[in-house]
């Protein structure tokens, strides 16, 4: 498309002599944009790369999820109770396969796929291999197939954030751009994993960016919406756990469910110090014997799912079933501890797959317990096992992956029932608070400091105090003088004081400085002081982030600070010297890392 | 905020005047149609991803439709072939590849019931109940694991529900026979637990749905006879053998009511057109016999005569009791189950009545005999409930005492 000539132009706007016509050409030409051409910029065009993210890791997923079921069959047999020996074998060959590929020429692919996705983000601008990516896929789909206790979601998420990355390359996005595609990608992938966006979405800002950005934040939910969507499309919208209807019984149930909250985070505590202790000593070991680790998690998993086939895999199966009173209390706390035990051998030797699944699991058959032993004991002030089961994951959720909110929102995206909020914000605290208690480092930062990095926590980023404006600004040592005051005034009021420059006040809200040089510089003592300005200065409020107050700082000796309700009342000021002092005062000059943690 | 304390979404450096980022304004890379190529490439990319990832999901949708299919059907031979835990583990597999539909769901509490499995059936009733409150078939299921569970009025509003309730095409019958059986299995299990008049109102529901003549008629007499209501069952026998004269099954079903109604000529009647005679007919002029030659009320017995006829009640009756271990003394020997009390008062029933037992005692005490014989009722349809081993004599007893005691018992 060319951009019209002069004459045509003109020819033109006569034909379109009423005022709407004239509009129409006036967009028109708007929108093919001074090179003539449609165009769009990179933010625009980002929000569409985000859907076909979305779009291509949702198909991804899919293959995924397909090939973990067909390797399942392939290996275990298409019975949920395999055979003895297919049990003895799988596991244990499959493991010996993976190890060997993933130490020595994938080692990006070991483990959970959080961490490295997180490390990709911070560590090597966005960037993720394609072999690494295809890598996850292949070795995962193996091993979780294979029966080890591992889940789908977390390589999911590193399949899409290394997806969306190549992509990314491949389209020469800017380096911001690049390091934004990530979260996009991985977005979209735990999506279409866990067919629930809204928990994708909390999930990777409370465990991949690990802070609150409003930076892309829409082009996330975006791809984790196309995600879903191409999900359903293929696999259908069956979600995975058909959810009984809740509903609470009695108010007295809130302690059950806090009682839930303490087993939920003992649980957590349990497995978090296990991987802690065993995951870096098997580490640490020669190479050829990290080679048998998986194969001989595999063995043991294998022999323990002789009598409990249920820790095999993801295990979504079975926690539907749970939701069912399917198995008897007892035989759910031996699922639980089970699982753990599979889950510590699997995960801690490094075998590719997911942390998500299996907490899951854990937290649904001690949440099934719970609610069976209720049944035992209260009948009467009980309610339906499945209540206990869905908070049950998401307490366990929130205090292994220490992800509060995207467990919250989980069991609320899972089960669409708002009333469930009370026993899951009474269960999820408690699980949280002993989780929190007694294991100070998140599990995710445990992992990626084992692995030598040091990443961003949400967690302990939210725990920094946030210094604002108020807790440096002081009072102004002249008072504010008006635009229409003259020089001499100004001069006046500085005279007799320590202070080097005086605020003027122009109305609405508008400010500026005069430093005492620059009034005894004027000729005019009469002129007024709004000439002798040169540029305004930003204002201040006293709630916002002492960062805000250093960005606008640069050469001016002091900013503003007024009230949000009256812009022309000032409350204080605030210079350089106030806001380091206020940093030092509260120890955050020189933070020892750069999370401010001691590593 | 004003403009100069705003901040960019994207690179979180102050924003410029105009409200617009400098830092990003200048980084910002603008797509135009210039660079299809890409984008072009990108949406093939898009298109051949779809185009794949649906071929690969046809092959694996019929990969998995077979595995539902395989598994269901060997849980369905377990099931028949007694083999309830393997079919619990098969129809589990099944579910798990159709994805939780509803049909293997009620397939695997079936299953789990059949593996004695209670609470877990029942709770997988629940959840598909929450899921279609008006789904008949597992109402109807719920029914039956509640009267498994004795939880009686908890099974008849299942049963009620499911009558109300919707028979899907996949229940694999005609919803209107359903609906039909599901009548009849309420009113059967309402007489077996004695909720006499609730199962009446049943049957007279039961019998304005019905059609005229058939086996479901027959059934419904039946129903009439054991719910203690002969003279009903007498009416839809006879309705039948007006419409199909000489039918067997009538004309047994129309003596046996006569017997109940103590109308022993129409018995003898009816049973006599039963030609040639079978074992079900023979039974019953047997039963006639012997009601006949027991019944102390009979016609043309005398005063001597009913005397003698009720201290031989008297002694059938204590036998029976003594075959169900049950002493004569209180206290001793007294089988001490649910029904401990019903048993201790029989007991001292006898013992009270145990003096005036010889015909000669008798005569005169009309009041006596009629004691006498309520106790011997009563005997023997406590017996007959609580403990098995009833002889001719016995249902003879039972069948006077139905007539005696009408639907009051």
């Amino acid at each position: 498309m060319k951009p019209l000539s002069d004459s045509r132009r003109a020819r033109l706007m006569q034909l379109m002599a009423t005022p709407v016509r004239r509009k129409y050409l006036e967009s028109l030409e708007r929108m093919l944009g001074p090179a003539g051409v449609v165009s769009i910029r990179e933010e625009q065009f980002f929000m569409l790369l985000a859907i076909a993210i979305g779009t291509l890791a949702g198909m991804a997923v899919v293959l995924f999820r397909i090939a973990i079921q067909m390797v399942r069959i392939w290996l275990l047999g298409s019975s949920l109770h395999p055979s003895p020996t297919r049990l003895l074998l799988a596991p244990a060959l499959v493991g010996l396969v993976v190890a060997i590929l993933a130490v020595r020429y994938f080692p990006r692919v070991r483990g959970s796929g959080v961490t490295q996705t997180k490390g990709a983000l911070y560590i090597y601008d966005g960037h993720i291999s394609p072999q690494t990516s295809v890598a996850k896929f292949v070795l995962s789909a193996l091993a979780i197939g294979s029966g080890h206790s591992l889940g789908p979601e977390d390589p999911a998420l590193q399949i899409g954030a290394g997806l969306a990355s190549a992509l990314g390359r491949w389209l020469k996005l800017s380096r911001e751009r690049m390091r934004l595609v990530v979260p996009v990608g991985a977005a979209a992938g735990l999506a279409a994993a866990f067919n629930a966006p809204i928990t994708a979405v909390l999930f990777v800002i409370e465990a991949v960016i690990g802070r609150w950005s409003a930076s892309g934040f829409g082009a996330v939910v975006l791809s984790a919406v196309s995600g879903v969507v191409v999900e359903r499309w293929f696999l259908g919208s069956e979600p995975l756990f058909r959810v009984p209807v809740y509903r609470m019984v009695s108010p007295m149930e809130l302690l059950a469910y806090a009682a839930l909250g303490i087993a939920a985070g003992a649980l957590s505590l349990i497995f978090v110090k296990v991987v802690r202790e065993l995951r870096p000593r098997l580490r640490a070991l020669p190479t050829p014997l990290q080679w048998l680790q998986p194969a001989l998690a595999g063995l043991l998993i294998g022999l323990m799912a002789l009598r409990f086939p249920q820790i095999l895999g993801a295990g979504y199966e079975w926690v539907d079933l749970a939701m069912r009173s399917r198995f008897t209390w007892h035989m759910l706390l031996i699922l639980a501890a089970a699982k753990l035990l599979a889950t510590v051998l699997s995960f801690s030797t490094s075998t590719p797959g997911g942390l998500f699944a299996p907490v899951l699991f854990m937290g649904a058959m001690l949440g099934a317990a719970m609610g069976g032993l209720g049944h035992l004991w209260f009948p009467s002030l009980t309610g339906p096992v499945g209540g206990y089961v869905l908070v049950g994951m998401g307490a366990m959720l929130a205090a292994v992956l220490r992800v509060p909110m995207t467990a919250v929102f989980m069991v609320l995206e899972v089960s669409g029932n708002y009333a469930i909020i009370l026993p899951v914000m009474a269960c999820h605290s408690m699980a949280y608070m002993v989780s929190r208690g007694f294991q100070k480092v998140p599990m995710i930062e445990l992992l990626s400091r084992q692995d030598g990095l040091d990443l961003p926590s949400f967690e302990e980023e939210s725990e920094q105090p946030e210094l604002v404006i108020e807790d440096a600004m002081h009072a102004p040592l002249v008072r504010p003088l008006g635009g229409d005051e003259a020089v001499e005034q100004a001069l006046a009021a500085l005279h007799g004081s320590s202070a080097e420059s005086v605020m003027i006040s122009l109305g609405e809200g508008r400010w500026a400085v005069l430093s005492r040089e620059q009034l005894s510089a004027c000729e005019d003592s009469n002129a007024r002081l709004r000439t002798q300005i040169r540029a305004r200065v930003p204002r201040l409020y006293q709630d916002q982030s002492l960062d805000v107050a250093l960005r606008f700082m640069k050469e001016r000796p002091m900013l503003p600070v007024v009230d949000r309700g009256n812009l022309n009342h000032l409350l204080g000021v605030v210079s350089l010297d106030d806001i380091l002092s206020a940093y030092r005062k509260a120890g955050l000059a020189e933070p020892e890392t750069a999370n401010g943690a001691s590593g | 905020m004003s403009p100069e304390t705003s901040i960019c979404t994207t690179c979180g450096q102050p924003l410029g005047a105009d409200g617009h980022c400098p830092h990003c304004a200048a980084a910002a890379h603008v797509w135009t149609l210039r660079d299809w190529k890409p984008l072009a490439t990108l949406a093939v990319i898009i298109a051949l991803g779809f185009s794949f990832v649906r071929l690969v999901d046809g092959a694996w949708e019929a990969k998995r439709q077979h595995l539902v299919d395989l598994h269901y059907t060997a849980g369905q031979r377990d099931l028949e072939q007694h083999r309830a835990a393997e079919a619990v583990g098969e129809i589990e597999s099944a579910l798990f590849y159709a994805g939780g539909q509803f049909d293997y769901r009620l397939a695997l509490s079936d299953a789990l019931l059949a593996s004695g499995q209670r609470g877990e059936a029942l709770a997988q009733l629940e959840t598909l109940l929450q899921q279609q409150p008006d789904d008949a078939r597992v109402l109807m299921k719920l029914a039956r694991l509640e009267a498994r569970r004795q939880r009686v009025e908890a099974a008849i509003y299942y049963y009620q529900q499911a009558i109300a309730g919707v028979w899907p095409a996949s229940a694999g019958g005609d919803p209107f026979v359903l609906r039909l059986e599901a009548r009849f299995e309420l009113a059967e299990y309402q007489i077996a637990q004695d909720h006499r008049a609730e199962a009446s109102a049943s049957l007279a529901s039961l019998s304005e749905g019905l059609q005229r003549g058939g086996h479901d008629q027959l059934r419904l007499a039946d129903l009439y006879l054991r719910n203690g209501l002969p003279q009903a069952a007498l009416e839809v026998y006879e309705s039948e053998l007006r419409r199909t004269p000489g039918e067997r099954e009538a004309l047994a079903g129309a003596a046996q009511a006569s017997l109940e109604k103590a109308d022993y000529a129409a018995a003898k009647r009816y049973l006599a057109e039963i030609k040639p005679a079978d074992d079900q007919s023979r039974a019953l002029s047997q039963s006639l016999k012997t009601a006949l030659a027991l019944d102390p009320f009979a016609p043309g017995v005398n005063a001597s005569e009913r005397a003698r006829r009720t201290v031989h009640a008297y002694r059938i009756a204590i036998a029976r009791l003594s075959r169900c271990g049950v002493n004569k003394h209180p206290g001793r020997g007294i089988d001490m189950n649910k029904d401990a009390e019903r048993w201790s008062s029989l007991v001292k029933w006898a013992d009270q009545l145990s003096p005036w037992m010889s015909e000669k005692k008798l005569r005169g005490h009309d009041e006596i005999v009629e004691s006498t014989l309520r106790f011997v009722f009563q005997a023997e349809m406590t017996a007959e409930r609580d403990c098995a081993g009833g002889e001719a004599d016995d249902d003879a007893m039972r069948l006077l005492g139905r007539q005696r005691l009408g639907a009051s018992q």
